[in-house]
């Protein structure tokens, strides 16, 4: 019998060849079942999707990754209890909007907060990205950026987590809906106010 | 059709027209209404403006230390205070989607529970050199776990009145 490997192995590493053949839930009860290369493929899939929504959130990459850990530890701390009542997803994106409205409430992670006006971290490998951008166009992409995210940090936080899983996660409305524990019409309210205030407060920027 | 601006129905037709979300004979009725709507023809067009500049704001990605920092946390929580926090948590659990116990006492039952933690370990004598340093449940960690758990409690239960309902 081969020995298991270490949990730092199974990162990346898609033991058996499940990853093609299982969905979300048939992977989380095998995690339940007490199978850890499904957490770690459940993670891989997920890690980029509920870091960079806690980020738009928050708007802080270090509070992001911060509370996208305690996410998966939530979720791996769950396993035992997991019941397929709802999409995967659904279930993640529940748990990661209820820590992020914590964090955000609470303020625990004020001091760390960056200031919208600072040059985001996320500036300089767009920067390479770019065809030798000017530096004029590079600062009005930055401005533009900059109203952007403040418009969207000015959203209510319901709102807010409202357009990001539906801009961002592609999430259908049943699906925020249950994430957000409201009902269907109200996502599409809640929704529709949203986007009226953005296209208020970005329509001088078209 | 009626107009969404003025009916408030059919909402999302304003959010996701020109989208993959919205076709079909519900888009092809909505662009018949566009033709003789000149609100919801604006309405449309600052809505394609506002998401062409949410497609602008890029995340920054991930770091490469996250997978490994995660395990760090799951592997220094796997002992037995957490092997604990997961039999108390799954207790709770099956109280409050039963709901036969009133919230507030469970509440009381894991909170005491983890003061009387907390005190115990406050009372064992320094730790030899070598002997494993034991971490204690703090109160307000579980006061957290019992956050999340009625987070997930009411998860449960709204998704399966949702199913139900639909039956
Ligand atoms: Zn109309």
């Amino acid at each position: 019998m081969q020995p298991q490997p270490k949990r730092a192995e199974w990162v990346e590493t898609d033991v058996g060849g499940i990853a093609g053949t299982l969905d979300d839930t048939e992977l989380m009860i095998r995690v339940k079942e007490g199978h850890e290369p499904s957490f770690a493929l459940l993670l891989q899939k997920h890690r980029s999707p509920v870091v960079h929504f806690i980020y738009r959130m928050v708007q802080n990459a270090a509070v992001a990754e911060e509370l996208a850990q305690e996410v998966f530890l939530r979720v791996y701390r769950a396993r035992g209890t997991y019941e397929p009542t709802a999409k995967f997803t659904t279930w993640l994106f529940r748990i990661a909007t209820h820590l992020a409205l914590n964090s955000l409430r609470d303020g625990k992670y004020e001091r760390l907060q960056e200031t919208l006006e600072t040059t985001s971290e996320d500036s300089a490998p767009r920067q390479l990205r770019d065809a030798k951008p000017t530096v004029e166009a590079a600062m009005v992409k930055q401005a533009r950026l900059g109203e952007v995210r403040r418009a969207v940090a000015a959203l209510p936080e319901k709102q807010r987590a409202a357009v990001l899983m539906h801009k961002y996660q592609e999430m259908e409305y049943a699906q925020i809906a249950k994430a957000l524990n409201c009902s269907e019409s109200a996502v599409k309210s809640l929704l529709f106010r949203a986007y009226e205030t953005l296209r208020a407060r970005l329509a001088h920027l078209a | 059709m009626k107009c969404p601006l003025e009916s408030q129905d059919n909402l999302e037709l304003l959010l996701d027209y020109g989208t993959a979300r919205c076709t079909g004979r519900e888009a092809a009725a909505f662009a018949q209404h566009l033709a003789t709507c000149s609100a919801c023809s604006r309405a449309i067009a600052e809505q394609q403006v506002v998401c062409g500049m949410l497609d602008e704001w890029e995340a920054p990605p991930v770091s490469a230390s996250f997978t490994r920092r995660l395990y760090q946390r799951i592997e220094h929580g796997s002992g037995w205070r957490a092997r604990l926090a997961e039999s108390l948590t799954g207790a709770v659990r099956v109280l409050f989607v039963w709901r036969g116990v009133p919230i507030a006492a469970a509440a009381c039952l894991i909170i005491t529970a983890g003061i009387l933690l907390d005190q115990r370990m406050a009372t064992v004598p320094s730790h030899p050199p070598n002997a494993q340093v034991v971490e204690a449940a703090q109160p307000d960690q579980v006061v957290h776990e019992l956050d999340d758990l009625e987070m997930l409690g009411n998860f449960d239960r709204s998704v399966r009145a949702d199913g139900n309902s639909k039956l």
